[in-house]
C-alpha cells in the first residue's frame, strides 16, 4: 500500500468519516441468512452417518468407473489428438458449427467482434439440443483441444466427464471455442477465447432484459466467460 | 452404578447447544472479519460456515472461561487464508451487464461530482489496496463498533497494532476519497 500523505489542510473529516461509514454499510451488508447460521449448520443429534464421505465416495467411484470405460474406449495416451469433424444430426440448426473456434489464430487487423450473448447463449441452447455431440469433456479432450488452439496449458476437473457439449463454432463469435452443459434443466455456455483477442478485439454485448448473468475467469492466456440463467457460475469450476 | 464411586472428570470444551448460542451472538463479528481478510462480503457467508464446521468438531479443545470470538477467529482466519490462496490460483469474477454499461458511463462526466456509487468504487479500490489484516481492523471497528482490545484477540495482535492498523487505514482512505485532499498528493 503507498502511504498518502498527511493532511496539513483543514478538512470535513468528520463529514467524509461518515460518507466512508455509509459507504461501507452499503457495501457490507451483513445477510439476513448470517443471523441463522448456527441453527441451521448445528448437527442434529442421533447417531451420526457420514452421509457426506458416502456421497463423495458413491461420485468417486462413478467418475472412477466411467472415466475407466471412456479411456479405454480412446486411443492411447501420447498418441496425437484426433480431430473429429462430428455431423450435427439432420435437425441440427445452420448456426451450429461443430468444431469451434471458426476462426483460427487471431482476428485480423483492426477487426471487431461485438457478439451479442443472449443470441449466442440462445444459438448454443438450440445446438446443444440438436447436435450429437455429448463425448466432449468425457476425458481431458477438450482441455488439449483449447490448450492446442490457445496456447494455454489447462487442466478439466473429472466432474466434468460427460457432461459437457460440443466444442462449438459460432459466427457470432468467430475466434471462440463455445461448450455447453445442462445444470438444475437450464443451459450454461462457456465461451473460451485468447485474452488478449478479447482485450483488442471482443466488445461484449448482453441485454439487461436478457435473464442471463455473465460471469468471467482468467487462466493464464485463456479468457473463459460462463452465461447462464443462474445467478453462479456452474462451468467454471471445471476448469483450472 | 455405584453413587459413591469416582465421578467421570468433566468434559471440557463447549456442549453443541452452547457452542451454537456462542457462535451465533458472535456470527456477524464474525462474519464481518472474513469479509475484511477476503476484502469480499460475497465469500464471507461461505468462510464462516466452513469455520463454524471446523470449530464445531473441536469444541471439546475450548478452554473455558478464554474468550470464544477469539478462539473462533483462529479458525476463521484460517479459513479465510485458504481461500485467499485459492484466489490467488484462480480469479473469477461476476461480470454484470448493467455494470458493463456503467463502466462508460463513470467516466463520461468527471466535472459533475462522484456519485455514490462512484463514491462506493472508490472505497472498494482503497479497501483492495489496504492489506488484510488493516481492512478487517478498519472494517470491525467501523461497522461492528468493536474496540481496540477485542479486534486485537480475533485477530491475535497486539492492540496497540490494532489501533495503528485502523488509523492508518482510516487516514489511507479519506485520502482516496477526499477530491481535494487527493489533488494535493505528489
Amino acid at each position: 500500500m503507498t502511504e498518502p500523505e498527511l493532511p496539513t489542510h483543514a478538512y470535513d473529516a468528520d463529514a467524509l468519516d461518515r460518507a466512508i461509514e455509509q459507504s461501507l454499510r452499503r457495501r457490507f451488508p451483513v445477510p439476513p441468512s448470517v443471523d441463522t447460521l448456527a441453527a441451521r449448520l448445528r448437527p442434529r443429534g442421533g447417531p451420526r452417518v457420514p452421509w457426506l464421505a458416502l456421497a463423495a465416495a458413491a461420485a468417486a467411484a462413478l467418475v472412477l468407473g466411467a472415466a475407466g470405460w471412456l479411456r479405454s474406449q480412446r486411443a492411447p495416451a501420447g498418441a496425437p489428438l484426433e480431430v473429429v469433424e462430428r455431423a450435427p444430426s439432420a435437425e441440427s440448426v445452420s448456426f451450429c458449427r461443430l468444431v469451434g473456434p471458426l476462426l483460427e489464430g487471431l482476428p485480423g487487423l483492426g477487426a471487431q467482434q461485438s457478439p451479442d450473448l443472449a443470441r449466442l447463449y440462445h444459438d448454443m441452447d438450440a445446438c446443444q439440443e440438436s447436435a450429437e455431440s455429448t463425448a466432449c469433456g468425457a476425458d481431458d479432450d477438450l482441455a488439449q483441444r483449447l490448450s492446442a488452439t490457445y496456447g494455454q496449458p489447462l487442466a478439466l476437473r473429472p466432474e466434468a466427464a460427460g457432461r459437457l457439449h460440443g466444442p462449438f463454432g459460432s459466427e457470432e463469435w468467430p475466434t471462440a471455442t463455445i461448450v455447453t452443459a445442462r445444470s438444475d434443466g437450464e443451459t450454461a455456455v462457456l465461451v473460451a477465447d485468447r485474452g488478449t483477442t478479447l482485450e483488442c478485439c471482443v466488445r461484449m454485448r448482453l441485454a439487461e432484459d436478457s435473464g442471463l448473468q455473465l460471469f468471467t475467469l482468467e487462466v493464464g492466456e485463456l479468457f473463459l466467460a460462463e452465461i447462464s440463467p443462474h445467478p453462479e457460475p456452474r462451468l467454471l469450476a471445471y476448469f483450472e | 452404578m455405584d453413587p459413591s464411586g469416582p465421578r467421570p472428570a468433566p468434559r471440557p470444551g463447549l456442549s453443541a447447544e452452547e457452542f451454537s448460542t456462542r457462535f451465533q451472538a458472535g456470527a456477524r463479528v464474525l462474519w464481518t472479519l472474513a469479509a475484511g481478510l477476503l476484502g469480499d462480503p460475497a465469500e464471507a457467508e461461505d468462510v464462516c460456515q466452513e469455520a463454524f464446521l471446523a470449530a464445531y468438531a473441536r469444541r471439546a479443545d475450548f478452554e473455558p472461561g478464554t474468550d470464544f470470538l477469539a478462539w473462533m477467529g483462529r479458525f476463521v482466519r484460517n479459513v479465510s487464508a485458504n481461500e485467499l490462496r485459492k484466489r490467488a490460483r484462480r480469479r473469477t469474477v461476476r461480470t454484470d451487464p448493467v455494470l458493463l454499461d456503467q463502466d462508460e458511463a463513470l467516466g463520461a462526466s468527471p466535472e459533475a461530482g462522484p456519485s455514490l456509487q462512484q463514491l462506493d468504487e472508490r472505497l472498494l479500490a482503497g479497501l483492495r489496496e489496504l492489506g488484510e489484516v488493516p481492512r478487517a481492523c478498519f472494517l470491525l471497528r467501523t461497522l461492528r463498533e468493536l474496540s481496540h482490545a477485542e479486534i486485537a484477540a480475533l485477530l491475535s495482535i497486539p492492540e496497540g497494532t490494532a489501533m495503528s492498523h485502523f488509523h492508518r487505514a482510516r487516514l489511507f482512505l479519506r485520502a482516496r476519497l477526499d477530491p481535494a485532499f487527493h489533488g494535493a498528493q505528489p
